[in-house]
């Protein structure tokens, strides 16, 4: 530490949840894949972190328990330990281990993981951080591309740590949450608590030119892909009281002129109702009611709405003054209600872009979200150049709603190719 | 790489049948394994954990009854159980992956503690665990405290939380004193005066960071 007093904040409105309910079954740790075109070189990868994090106070940070509130302070200490990936991904993150730090670099073959609490960044921020991670190991690889771009940060990077939640607050609003129970999937489960994980990869041009034909966006054909698949399996028991409901994270940055690393983002739910109840839909039919769930909520003032509901509650004198394990029973207990109100998420980081120098030695992205409490079976999307990857992470031993999922696409003529963690026996 | 002809796709790892529909694939190039193999690693830490469990559990039933046999009423063999409990539950946070090093120095330490006073409740009740075993972990407690302190100097003061849970902890002696469970007050009232002390020299001597520490740890 440079300065005497360590840095510290507060946590952002969606943070506050986290460290409440995570645990070794809902960890809240997502991860973000780079695949290179080369082995990964782990002593360069150390070095390249023991470089970068310095520079992303956003990361050099450790969390505490206050009597009423959770808030990060800075860490200080080395970096963590670059190691060769040996477990499932998406794993607990503990914070008194680690070197306190709540994210964590591994690597296999030649892909480097970044896993991090969700608690500390969003999918963007933890891409950022990841991004520059990797440039400043190709430049530690490649000594040509140092030369050239030198070990400064790249003029796209944000290291903003703005509350952007409350810095967009303008007045109270009435919950827009749904809590109804929705369709929940089931089934037998993977042993020893296993995650796991199917990559879809598609091409982004393919994709874009069905969705056109549709008239819908490319999250919205996947999403209804993924409602077709669900409906197709599990019909009988989807009805108006049991919708199928899809939890879609939408990114608040382009909304509200935000640059933040920190948490900024809200969910809206696509919901599917049946009716009659039994009929059969056919996927068209499902891309419309999708499409016009999606419309009536991705609009900034119902965004606006969604999160200050959420800051109203957190400035109130009340929920500020009781103390925190009080607070945490109470988080526990409304976090299982709205759990429970949606049958899986769908989040799309969207497109990823690199500067033109490091491009020649990154293949791929792709990135996975932890399984929760009624949500066994999630969906990340992220796209990198002309490659798309639709990863699936699931604790279900059967497969049949990926596989109809992947059908649904294959049979509108877009070539997929599927790779797994090896645990679909 | 290879085709599932039922699905339509192209699988890129290395096995024999889809992962999607598990019908056979036809082979046409190279796979590859691109995540460990996790299954087996963890098969043999959850067997270890199961095993022991069940040898900890064998041991319980077989101590109860012969004690019961013996003397036909349950005496020592419930000084071992909760000893046999005592080890299982240590066991299993030092074995699970995900604890951290609070955890696993917190639950063997009010184990122990809790385990003494069950014996002195076993045996009939004397009051040396209230008089003596109590106030002899809370100096401990302090001196580990004062250690810790000592060692990660550069976050000294995150360790007042934790004196001042001591001093609360710490009060429960004073309590069971004034409720006459306590019968031999001075070793209580000096655990209790060290907790206190060693808070407010944190506080006094901590000087500005100390007061910075609280201020965040108690922000509303």
């Amino acid at each position: 530490m440079s300065k005497k007093y360590s840095h510290w904040e507060r946590l952002d409105n969606t943070a506050n949840v986290f460290p409440v309910i995570a645990d070794e079954q809902t960890t809240n740790t997502y991860r973000i894949e780079m695949i290179m075109t080369e082995k990964v070189d782990p002593g360069l990868l150390q070095e390249a972190l023991d470089m970068v994090l310095p520079r992303f106070p956003g990361f050099d940070l450790r969390m505490r328990s206050g009597i009423f509130w959770y808030y990060m302070e800075e860490n200080g200490k080395p970096a963590p330990r670059v190691y060769e990936e040996n477990d499932y991904p998406c794993r607990f993150i503990n914070r008194n281990k680690n070197n306190s730090y709540m994210f964590r670099v591994s690597y296999y073959k030649s892909r480097i993981n970044l896993e991090v609490f969700h608690a500390l960044a969003d999918g963007m921020g933890g891409f950022v951080f990841l991004r520059e991670l990797c440039y400043q190991y190709l430049r530690l690889k490649h000594p040509d591309i140092r030369k050239k771009m030198g070990d400064a940060l790249s003029p796209e990077t944000s290291l903003n740590r703005e509350d952007s939640f409350k810095a967009n607050f303008r007045k109270r609003a009435s919950s827009t949450y749904k809590v109804k129970k929705a369709f929940l999937i089931k089934g037998e489960k993977l042993p020893f608590k296993g995650l796991g994980v199917i990559h879809g990869i598609m091409s982004v041009s393919e994709l874009k030119s069905v969705c056109k034909n549709y008239g819908i966006s490319i999250n919205e054909y996947l999403v209804s892909a993924f409602v077709y698949s669900t409906y197709r399996n599990f019909g009988r028991g989807v009805s108006r009281r049991r919708p199928i409901r899809i939890a879609v994270p939408v990114n608040l940055r382009p909304f509200f002129n935000s640059i933040t690393t920190k948490n900024f983002f809200v969910m809206v739910s696509a919901e599917f109702i049946p009716e009659p109840e039994g009929r059969e839909y056919s996927f068209t039919e499902i891309c419309e009611i999708i499409h016009n769930s999606l419309k009536s909520q991705i609009t900034r003032e119902h965004l606006e709405e969604i999160f200050s509901y959420n800051v109203a509650n957190e400035d109130h004198l009340i929920s500020r003054a009781v103390p925190l394990p009080l607070k945490n029973l109470a988080i526990k207990l409304i976090y299982s209600k709205s759990a429970l109100a949606n049958t899986s998420t769908i989040t799309n980081v969207g497109n990823i872009t690199v500067l033109d120098e490091y491009k020649p030695y990154i293949k791929m992205f792709r990135g996975l979200i932890p399984v929760s409490m009624g949500q066994e079976l999630k969906t990340t999307i992220m796209s990198y150049q002309d490659i798309l990857v639709c990863t699936i992470t699931t604790s279900f031993l059967d497969t049949s709603v990926p596989m109809d999922f992947f059908r649904m696409i294959t049979k509108d003529n877009i070539k997929v190719e599927i790779e797994t963690n090896g645990v679909f026996e | 790489m290879s085709k599932c002809y039922h699905c339509n796709v192209t699988v890129l790892d290395d096995r024999e049948t889809c992962p999607l529909c598990r019908g056979v694939l036809e082979m046409s190039g190279e796979t590859k394994l691109s995540y460990p193999n996790i299954s087996m690693k963890r098969r043999k830490l959850e067997l270890t954990r199961r095993l022991i469990s069940f040898f900890a559990i064998t041991a319980i039933i077989i101590s109860l009854y012969i004690d019961y046999h013996t003397k036909n009423s349950l005496d020592w063999s419930l000084i071992t159980t909760g000893g046999i409990i005592l080890f299982l539950a240590v066991f299993l946070v030092i074995t699970n992956p995900a604890s951290g090093y609070r955890k696993r120095l917190f639950v063997p330490f009010c184990g122990a503690v809790i385990y003494i006073f069950f014996i002195d409740f076993v045996t009939g009740y004397s009051g040396w665990s209230a008089n003596y075993v109590f106030p002899g972990a809370m100096f401990l407690l302090n001196f580990v405290l004062i250690m810790l302190m000592i060692i990660n100097r550069r976050s000294w003061q995150s360790y007042m939380i934790y004196q001042l849970a001591g001093v609360l902890v710490g009060a429960i002696p004073i309590l069971l004193i004034y409720m006459g469970i306590v019968t031999k007050p001075l070793l209580s009232e000096l655990s209790f005066g060290s907790s206190v002390l060693l808070f407010v020299g944190t506080l006094l001597i901590g000087g500005r960071a100390a007061h910075v520490e609280l201020q965040r740890r108690f922000y509303i």
